[in-house]
């Protein structure tokens, strides 16, 4: 699910019957197919690729979370309706930690003379400088703004694709037409540059090596959404020992959570068990209101999901990491990187949470 | 409270009438101060504003030579550019729309990212819903809000385009909104999305120029420079302006004078300042003789007075600042209503505050007063208790000839300054060079007062002179009261004469920029839009219908060429002399005397004229010869005229077309002047030239006159804000004359009391005073004119042309000159009219009582 909604306000006033009808639908039994299925799917209007990850600064200590440097990267296609009316690409870009406050950028595109575009055939999509790509098995990562900084990586996926809900078929609402299809390669190794952004706190404008993890989502389908929803909850936690979770919570206009909400555990072991909303609690511990927007975001959750005996305290690392993208996708969230301790286990681990839809 | 603060406040009390009116001095010289600074930057900002839209927003434009369009495939490469801050994609076609085939120009851009580079139209789109619109909308467009009224178009109506021989419907989507679309340049505008655009003709993919927005701090040239070894061969990329650089520097030349100005204005107030100061503390001399004579000491003379000043310079900077502050909001409000009403623009004329500003304001009032006093305490200080109680003395201690040979050296100083000014800093030294002429005129005043009267004594007889020798020599008598408020005078009028010679200036300026820019009623290039098309050329043949066909009453050929000349590349341009001749449409610098300087090209000589810059840069002149190669080998022409032009750095050459095609051996040219008899509208001038050209002939059609008349339309608008803050320069002047006049009144109560008694009538007093009010005016106004000139002198030839290379056109302004001269006497006469009521009143008895005062 994730950032699927995101599109929601462009596309709700242009999408229409005759756009469905162009593109494909997700429907179950999808015959995947990697590393073709990294790249793009241009038979399905809607397409997004998201990069978030924990970069440490090399010689750093790891055991202080504020030494890690945080990253978001996304890449947003979007077809529009209507024969000639071609696509839409967004980006975002985000950084915040080792002494940097958290930044971000965005941008726009067409498209329409090679400054955007995804590739078919092998993974490779960019927005004028910003680009992720896949060469072989390496994903290559690049990005540079002025006030966000820039980063150079190289990195390597340790596991096979989680394929998310029914093999990758997610769906997102009742309805059969509601639904995406949506994979995520929780653990990459990467390594590489990180240059400071150009702000007045920027201790050094040289470029520091790094080392660290990446999670990788990609989805695609077309843009049938359910009625009366307001916005989404994410989680993609990396837990102490070793596990991961991906879990996300669609949100009613009363603010209950859709029956469809889902996630996906992820063993240490390569073990994958699908989670429904009845498995887990999840409580907010605090809250957060931003300046900027108004809008007040849960800060912080403790969840439970008893039939594994997993108990979490998620705290979001930094206050501030809203974007307010109205030169792109025209949507107000949260992403941030936030501390994971679980019961039972030393140490803490990092993770994003995203939250959408509280600004309204 | 300290005896020495007690007797301040005390002396303040005592004369509250006077308290005010020094501290109102001071308020209002700091208030003028402080509006003229902040009114004159809003000013420059807000027409800078204006002529950023003419010149375009792009720091370079990447284009091809040839036939025009080019790969878009060139684009994306310069988005990833280290250094760009935005890259937009342009295409272009030109067409008629209508059944008045009124011709227009249809861009095609990125419609989604285009608002970085040109912010007109996304902020209307995006609030509304049809944000998508122009992608999902085929054959829709946005246009001008001019263009849409003068066609009679609303949204939603949809129109015939007659472009390249097809005929296509369009939609009208909406209108652009911005403050680009005000302008006639860009009037004759739609907006498409870019691959919407190529559906109408086909051309896929095909661009004809990319702009690009650099990152700041990026060097343009460097950057071009860097572009241009990575173009393919037949790529051209070229820094925006030929256009932008210059309205840049024009704009850094208006902002320089007006703060020069400024500083001007800071003088006048710092007379009043003096004036006022001065006259308070001068009725503390009494006191001070009667302290001392019971014992106190120098010390606290002096400080009694340091400390009278530094109250009076705070009290006035405290009541000043806001008046101020309230004096530049009023003004900046009516720039602001010009620009919307002229342009219909949702800009706002920013209120251009700076703490430093403010702050020199008040430095001035505190500094000023305390100057004011300096003197005056360390005189009263000094001087027996017993002398300090006679006001006389201190005129037979001011001596005349002292200061005014002080002065004459100021002066001599400042003429050599103005003759050899420090080149590295032409900026500071015309500033110091134009202080030290007010300065020198100020001290020189006093006794040019004398010799004044002497003159007129010699010249002119008892009886007919009468009044005026009376009159001069009660001024001569009063010197130390009268010089502050003649000086003051002086100066504003000194001001008012230079602003005005300077806005003359600048609008003549930017008259020429902007002929120089688009000449001529009408001009016809290929489609794809002036800035860019300099390398396409069109046929000869095609155009030779033109010239005398019917509606069409001359037309100019142009071309250019780039020769390196001096060091630098130079543009050779090829004219049709004969139609520069016959429209006389240069404003020349300099020519030979006797001698027509388009005349002899016309014959054939092998003559040429050159722009200013060039012939500043070479040292060039009328008579003097050029040479610079050509295809056929080098060339020498006699330079018979130069002109007034802004439009290159470098400079240009204008030779006639017959030498060109010679030496050049290709007859094309790049764009054609057309100029129509005055009974022509520009639509008639437009349908008369499509008529004179082959049917296949694809051209562009833009008009000159509406984007001149617009620019100059701003100009004057936005400057008018100048002159009222000069009236109130001027006023505050008046206001020091009107002080020196009651304290002339009040030191001669016994005198007029006398002259009462002696049997003159009470409207006699009145004259006198009121005659010698007027002759103040004429005096200070003498003062200022010369004044006036000699400032503009400076900043024309010291400021302007060594921060610069260029001058501004240097125009005496008789008229004004006139007209300040009566209405300086007139307004004199007026701040007179109290102290002279107040004389016509001094009861007769208690005046003539010696120790009435």
């Amino acid at each position: 699910m994730k950032r699927f909604l995101l599109l929601l306000p462009i596309l709700i006033f242009t999408t229409t019957s005759a756009s469905a009808q162009d593109f494909k639908r997700p429907a179950p039994g999808y015959e995947w197919s990697f590393p073709r299925d990294h790249a793009n799917h241009s038979d399905y209007a809607v397409e997004w690729w998201y990069f978030t990850g924990h970069l440490l600064p090399e010689g750093a200590d790891p055991d202080d979370m504020e030494n890690w440097i945080n990253l978001e990267l996304t890449f947003f296609r979007n077809s529009l309706p209507g024969e000639g009316s071609g696509e839409l690409y967004f980006s975002h870009f985000a950084t915040s930690g080792n002494g940097q406050p958290f930044a971000y950028g965005e941008a726009i595109a067409r498209g329409i003379l090679g400054e955007a575009g995804s590739d078919d055939n092998m993974m490779k999509v960019w927005l004028d400088a910003w680009e992720a790509s896949l060469i072989d098995t390496t994903f290559v990562l690049e990005a540079y703004d002025d006030d966000v900084g820039g980063i150079r990586l190289t990195a390597t996926a340790t596991t096979t694709p989680v394929l998310h809900g029914e093999d990758g078929y997610s769906p997102k609402g009742p309805g059969d037409a509601e639904a995406s299809y949506y994979y995520s390669l929780p653990f990459i190794d990467a390594t590489g540059w990180y240059l400071p952004g150009a702000d007045e706190n920027a201790t050094s404008l040289e470029p520091i090596k790094v080392t660290g993890r990446l999670w990788m989502d990609h989805e695609f389908g077309n843009q049938q959404l359910g009625g009366g929803l307001v916005g989404w909850d994410w989680w993609g936690l990396e837990l102490p020992g070793g596990d991961a979770l991906m879990f996300y919570r669609i949100r009613r206009g009363d603010g209950e959570a859709i029956p469809q909400s889902e996630g996906t555990f992820i063993g240490r072991d390569g073990r994958r068990e699908r989670i429904h909303l009845d498995q887990i609690t999840i409580e907010p511990t605090g809250s957060w209101t931003s300046e900027a927007s108004g809008a007040t975001y849960p800060f912080g959750w403790s969840m439970t999901i008893p039939s594994k005996k997993i108990e979490l305290n998620v705290t979001p690392l930094y206050e501030d990491q809203e974007l307010r993208t109205d030169g792109s996708t025209r949507v107000t969230y949260y992403e941030g990187a936030v501390e994971v301790t679980r019961k039972g286990v030393e140490g803490s681990t990092l993770g994003f949470v995203e939250m959408v839809g509280y600004d309204r | 409270m300290r005896p020495l603060t007690r007797f301040v406040y005390r002396g303040w009390l005592s004369r509250p009438g006077r308290t005010l009116l020094a501290i109102g001095g001071v308020a209002l010289g700091v208030a003028v101060l402080l509006a003229v600074r902040t009114a004159n930057f809003s000013a420059i900002e807000a027409f800078g504003r204006t002529l950023e839209m003419v010149a375009g927003r792009a720091d370079i434009e990447i284009f091809a030579e040839g036939d025009g369009s080019f790969d878009g495939r060139e684009f994306a490469r310069f988005t990833r550019m280290p250094g760009v801050r935005s890259a937009a994609p342009v295409y272009t076609l030109a067409g008629q729309v209508g059944d008045s085939l009124r011709g227009v120009r249809l861009l095609g851009v990125d419609m989604a990212r285009d608002s970085q580079m040109r912010p007109w139209y996304s902020a209307e789109l995006r609030e509304q819903d049809d944000y998508l619109a122009p992608f999902t909308q085929p054959r829709s467009v946005l246009m001008t809000p001019a263009l849409a009224e003068e066609l009679g178009f609303e949204k939603g109506d949809r129109f015939l385009f007659h472009h390249a021989g097809i005929l296509d419907t369009l939609t009208l989507l909406g209108l652009l909104r911005g403050e680009d679309v005000s302008i006639a340049q860009t009037r004759d505008i739609m907006v498409m999305d870019l691959p919407r655009a190529w559906e109408l003709e086909g051309h896929m993919g095909r661009l004809h120029r990319i702009d690009l927005l650099l990152k700041p701090g990026v060097d343009v040239n460097e950057a071009a420079e860097a572009i241009r070894a990575s173009l393919p061969p037949g790529m051209r990329a070229e820094v925006a302006g030929w256009k932008r650089p210059q309205a840049k520097k024009m704009l850094a030349s208006f902002r320089l004078n007006l703060t020069a100005l400024a500083f001007v204005a800071l003088l006048v107030a710092g007379f009043l300042v003096f004036q006022t100061v001065a006259t308070t503390a001068l009725e503390r001399r009494k006191n001070a003789g009667v302290l001392r004579s019971i014992g106190a000491s120098k010390g606290f003379i002096r400080r009694m007075f340091l400390l009278e000043g530094l109250w009076l310079g705070v009290a006035g900077s405290v009541v000043g600042i806001p008046l101020g502050l309230l004096l530049a909001k009023g003004a900046v409000d009516a720039v602001t209503r010009t620009v919307q009403s002229v342009y219909l623009l949702e800009t706002t004329a920013q209120l251009f505050l700076t703490w430093e500003t403010i702050l020199s304001s008040a430095f001035l009032g505190i500094v000023v007063s305390l100057g004011s006093v300096w003197p005056l305490a360390l005189e009263a200080s000094r001087v027996p208790p017993r002398e300090s109680m006679s006001r006389q003395v201190l005129e037979d201690r001011m001596r005349p000839r002292k200061l005014a040979l002080f002065g004459a050296l100021i002066l001599l100083l400042a003429a050599i300054l103005t003759r050899y000014p420090f080149k590295a800093f032409p900026v500071h030294s015309g500033y110091a060079t134009s202080a030290l002429y007010i300065l020198g005129v100020a001290l020189v005043t006093p006794w040019l007062l004398g010799v004044l009267h002497r003159i007129i004594n010699l010249l002119i007889g008892w009886r007919l002179g009468s009044a005026l020798r009376l009159g001069l020599s009660v001024l001569v008598r009063s010197r130390h009261r009268i010089t502050p408020a003649i000086a003051a005078l002086a100066t504003a009028v000194a001001m008012w004469l230079s602003v005005d010679m300077m806005v003359r200036s600048f609008r003549l300026t930017v008259d020429t920029w902007v002929r120089g820019t688009i000449t001529a009623d009408l001009i016809i290039t290929t489609e794809g839009g002036m800035s860019v098309r300099k390398d396409i050329l069109l046929p000869l043949e095609a155009f030779t219908n033109l010239q005398g066909a019917p509606g069409i009453e001359d037309v100019d050929h142009f071309r250019t060429a780039r020769v390196p000349y001096d060091g630098l590349p130079t543009t050779i341009a090829m004219v049709d002399m004969g139609s520069v001749h016959r429209q006389q449409r240069l404003h020349f610098a300099s020519t030979i005397r006797d001698e027509s300087p388009t005349e002899p090209i016309v014959r054939g000589e092998p003559a040429c004229l050159i722009t200013e810059p060039l012939a500043f840069r070479a040292d060039l002149s009328p008579g003097d010869t050029i040479h610079f190669p050509t295809p056929s080998g080098p060339a020498a022409l006699r330079i018979t005229g130069v002109f007034y032009d802004y439009s290159s750095d470098a400079g240009m050459v204008l030779v006639d077309r017959p030498w060109f095609i010679e030496k050049w051996q290709d007859d094309r040219i790049e764009s054609i002047a057309v100029y129509i008899p005055d009974s022509l509208s520009l639509a008639e001038g437009r349908l008369a030239i499509r008529r004179a050209l082959p049917k296949d002939v694809q051209v562009e059609i833009f008009t000159n006159n509406e984007l001149r008349s617009s620019v100059l339309e701003t100009f004057d608008n936005t400057f008018a804000i100048t002159y009222a803050l000069e009236a109130v320069a001027i006023m505050v002047a008046l206001l020091a004359v009107g002080g020196g006049m009651a304290s002339l009144v009040a030191e001669r109560r016994r005198e007029l009391a006398i002259l009462r008694s002696m049997g003159g009538s009470k409207v006699q007093l009145m004259k006198r005073v009121l005659f010698e009010s007027g002759l103040i005016g004429a005096i200070g106004w003498g003062l200022g004119s010369a004044l006036g000139v000699v400032l503009s002198i400076v900043l024309t030839f010291v400021v302007n042309r060594y921060s610069f290379g260029w001058s501004l056109a240097l125009i005496v302004p008789w008229g004004q000159i006139a007209l300040s001269g009566g209405l300086m006497v007139a307004a004199a006469l007026l701040a007179g009219a109290v102290p002279a009521v107040h004389a016509s009143r001094i009861p007769v008895a208690q005046g003539v009582r010696v120790d009435s005062e």
